[in-house]
């Protein structure tokens, strides 16, 4: 008993220094019903934003994804297949030609289906869908693996591509210049067209097809964790961008506190990746600190320097680079650190 | 309730803009690093309304830009390149035309004469990159106020540009020195800040060292050693005339004013050891504020007023030190190796400039106010009393070549630095100088 009524009195001492924590006791006995109502809502936030499934990367989570190579002799192929019948086109209309190519809607399931529908266009109009769609559903899989570990890119779909092309061409993957002239069984050519679009798996992949892989690539596949591919701007493209904003950065190295200044500029760029406007973000910072508002002002200047530079502007990377992602870069955070790389 | 209402919508708040930032993630680029190069600045002549002003304005444009690159931060782009001219300060600049010259900033301006026989200036400074004007302001002179008139307008661009205050509507006060070496004749002079206005204030018929402007302009206290004893005097600028402070028994030295001009702070040297004391000017009561058998001495008040800095060999040898203004809590600040002398607070407080000596040169240098961080500014056989622009960002100090002939007196020179170490410059006086001393900002008193 003797030692609760010292704890007690411990306890006290120790609230003492904390007076909020007693007024939030009181003010939680006083009005409980609210105090509820908002630890559930809290709860209930806490609930949607926090990713409970996720769990902190272990060591043996960590799996190495090894090259990949499909050996088409090995695939065993449907007679059917369940491409969607809206890529058949060809079917229904009977007389499309190679000179006349079914007009096909872009549809972002599969790069490879697309093909096959093209492919359909040239070898047989009449032929009742091609197969290997369980390879394209495959495909999708791996596409949309590599998509939610965003560490590949365009170039990456375009290299798979092209493997699997290869692969085709000369049934053992090597031998995509020397055209073979072994027979090529007939299932083993509509395979070949649901991948490569062409009959005989000979040509070139079309440039619609690359066309529409970067678009899948840059935009983001559907399926996988998605997101933007500007997030994903190379290093060498920010290092880039970096050190010709760093060029065009004249500052006073004198300044009072420059060691301790970080400057946040909004930059608005029009489609043609030309600066509209830049503003500086601290404007607190700015009305009080004259030092902080010279610095930011030379930022904010470097931006327009650097605009001015026309074809050198490390701003025109985005229109000539990523032009259809204008929504990605059509604002761009711009962090100056004065000191931390040296003044030149 | 009203409270908690409040408070519940903060916490909506704050969840509600944690997913406005997850959903809006934004391409962000870091720049570390820059140029630090001089501004390339456009300054074409003020337009004026006839031949008399368009004289003033030329004289007043050559005195800018004589000022902005003392600075060594500023490059006035030559006048031929210029595209536009203007007619008014009204008119609003073609930016395209200053941008394809590479112009950063332009400073425009127009000058009329009023009826009253007085000038009036409008002026106007732009961001060209930006496209966005910085300032526009007026000011009214007549022909005696023209050099101020024209070193306040840089003070104002320099602040605009830089966020610190300017330092050209300043002085230098000095000691002039002529006359061999056993017979150095040496004066109290003052000057303006570009060497202008030079006058001499004392006979030179005694040694005078060490001069220290008070904050309020009126009065200098320096070192002579009138009768052949040295001791700490006032001179009013105003009206010339001079006194000895306070009635000590010993011999006193290293005066400067304290940051409210009431007090002053000096070293007293009794028996062989030196201390500091500090005199209030109003009562001229004396305080001790250092008691050590070593020597203590060149003392210097933080811009504060609550710290000081003075230097000792209480630790063995030469050092900087700070102690508060009771002189409790003092503490050594320099480490480093060689001696350290003259330490002198900057203005803005953030670094303490003093002199090192070291394997038999001089060193020029700068320490934080916690003895991290020092870096060597200038160095040479002999460079001492470094003093602070009032603005914290220029040092002053002199140098004095080796000496070759034992009769002849080495030359001393004034040098002005940035205290980044570049744009070291020698100002021009009438003969040798030493032991310089700025002004405060005269714009301000």
């Amino acid at each position: 008993m003797n030692f609760l009524k010292k704890l007690r009195f411990a306890i006290l001492l120790r609230l003492r220094k904390m007076p909020f924590v007693i007024r939030a006791f009181c003010y939680y006995r006083e009005n409980t019903g609210i105090c509820l109502s908002l630890m559930l809502h809290l709860v209930f936030f806490i609930a949607i934003t926090v990713d409970f499934s996720a769990r902190p990367q272990k060591k043996n989570d960590v799996i190495s994804v090894p090259m990949f190579t499909v050996d088409l002799t090995k695939v065993k192929i449907a007679e059917r297949t369940n491409l969607p019948p809206k890529l058949v086109e060809g079917k229904s209309s009977g007389n499309v030609t190679a000179n006349n190519p079914p007009k096909v809607k872009s549809l972002r399931t599969s790069v490879y289906s697309r093909a096959s529908a093209n492919a359909g266009s040239e070898s047989s109009a009449s032929y009742q869908a091609p197969t290997g769609a369980h390879l394209t559903t495959g495909m999708e899989k791996i596409i949309s693996n590599v998509s939610s570990k965003k560490s590949k890119s365009t170039d990456s779909l375009t290299g798979l591509l092209n493997s699997i092309k290869n692969t085709g061409n000369g049934g053992s993957g090597s031998a995509s210049s020397k055209p073979s002239n072994a027979p090529i069984s007939p299932k083993f050519k509509t395979l070949l067209a649901s991948i490569d679009g062409k009959a005989d798996g000979s040509g070139d992949v079309p440039d619609e097809i690359i066309d529409n892989i970067t678009e899948l690539a840059n935009t983001g596949i559907e399926g996988g964790s998605g997101g933007s591919y500007m997030q994903e701007l190379t290093v060498s493209e920010k290092d880039m961008l970096g050190i010709k904003l760093r060029g065009c950065w004249n500052i006073d190295a004198g300044v009072k506190g420059i060691n301790n200044m970080l400057i946040e500029v909004r930059v608005y760029l029009d489609t043609d990746g030309k600066v509209k406007d830049a503003r500086i973000l601290d404007r607190g910072r700015m009305k009080k600190d004259s030092a902080f508002r010279s610095i930011a002002e030379s930022a904010r200047r470097a931006v327009y320097i650097c605009d001015k530079k026309d074809e050198e502007s490390p701003f025109r990377i985005f229109p000539k680079h990523y032009p259809k992602q204008y929504e990605d870069w059509k604002t761009l955070l711009l962090r100056f650190n004065p000191m931390n790389g040296g003044i030149g | 309730m009203l409270k908690l209402k409040s408070k519940t919508t903060l916490i909506l708040f704050i969840m509600l803009s944690l997913f406005i930032n997850k959903a809006k993630a934004e391409l962000s680029i870091d720049i570390t690093g820059a140029q630090s190069a001089p501004m390339a600045v456009a300054l074409p002549d003020f337009s004026s309304n006839n031949e008399n002003t368009k004289k003033i304005s030329e004289k007043i444009g050559s005195i800018i830009q004589t000022d902005l690159e003392s600075t060594g931060i500023f490059r006035i782009v030559d006048k031929f390149a210029y595209i536009q001219h203007f007619k008014s300060a009204n008119d609003i600049p073609t930016f395209v035309d200053w941008q394809s010259i590479a112009v950063e900033a332009l400073i425009q301006g127009e000058i009329n004469k009023n009826e009253s026989g007085k000038y009036k200036l409008k002026y106007r400074l732009w961001d060209i990159p930006a496209s966005k004007e910085m300032i526009s302001n007026e000011l009214e002179f007549d022909m005696n106020g023209l050099r101020r008139a024209a070193h306040m307008i840089a003070d104002t661009i320099y602040q605009r540009i830089t966020g610190e205050d300017g330092y050209f509507d300043t002085r230098i006060v000095y000691v002039s020195e002529t006359g061999t070496t056993l017979k150095r004749k040496t004066r109290l002079a003052i000057m303006d800040q570009d060497g202008e206005n030079h006058k001499y204030l004392t006979n030179g018929l005694d040694l005078v060292l060490t001069p220290r402007f008070s904050p309020n302009m009126q009065q200098i206290t320096y070192l002579s050693y009138y009768n052949n004893t040295p001791r700490v005097y006032l001179f009013d600028i105003e009206t010339g005339k001079q006194k000895v402070v306070g009635n000590f028994p010993g011999m006193t030295f290293a005066p400067r004013f304290s940051p409210d001009g009431k007090k002053l702070i000096m070293s007293m040297a009794l028996n062989g050891n030196s201390e500091i004391y500090e005199m209030d000017l109003k009562t001229n009561v004396v305080t001790q504020l250092t008691k050590h058998p070593m020597i203590d001495t060149s003392p210097s008040y933080s811009p504060d007023g609550k710290k000081i800095t003075f230097n000792s060999d209480r630790g063995g040898n030469q050092q900087i030190y700070v102690m508060n203004r009771d002189g409790s809590g003092v503490k050594r600040i320099s480490w480093g190796v060689g001696r350290y002398a003259t330490p002198v607070w900057s203005p803005r407080g953030d670094y303490i400039a003093f002199t090192k000596i070291l394997g038999g040169k001089f060193y020029i240098g700068v320490m934080f106010p916690n003895g991290k961080g020092e870096r060597i500014i200038a160095e040479g056989w002999m460079v001492e009393a470094p003093t602070w622009s009032p603005n914290g960002r220029i040092l002053m100090y002199f140098s004095q070549e080796k000496p070759k002939n034992p009769s002849v007196a080495p030359k001393t020179k004034i040098h002005a630095v940035d205290i980044t170490g570049y744009n070291d410059r020698i100002l021009i006086t009438p003969s040798d100088a030493s032991h310089p001393a700025w002004s405060p900002l005269l714009t301000k008193h």
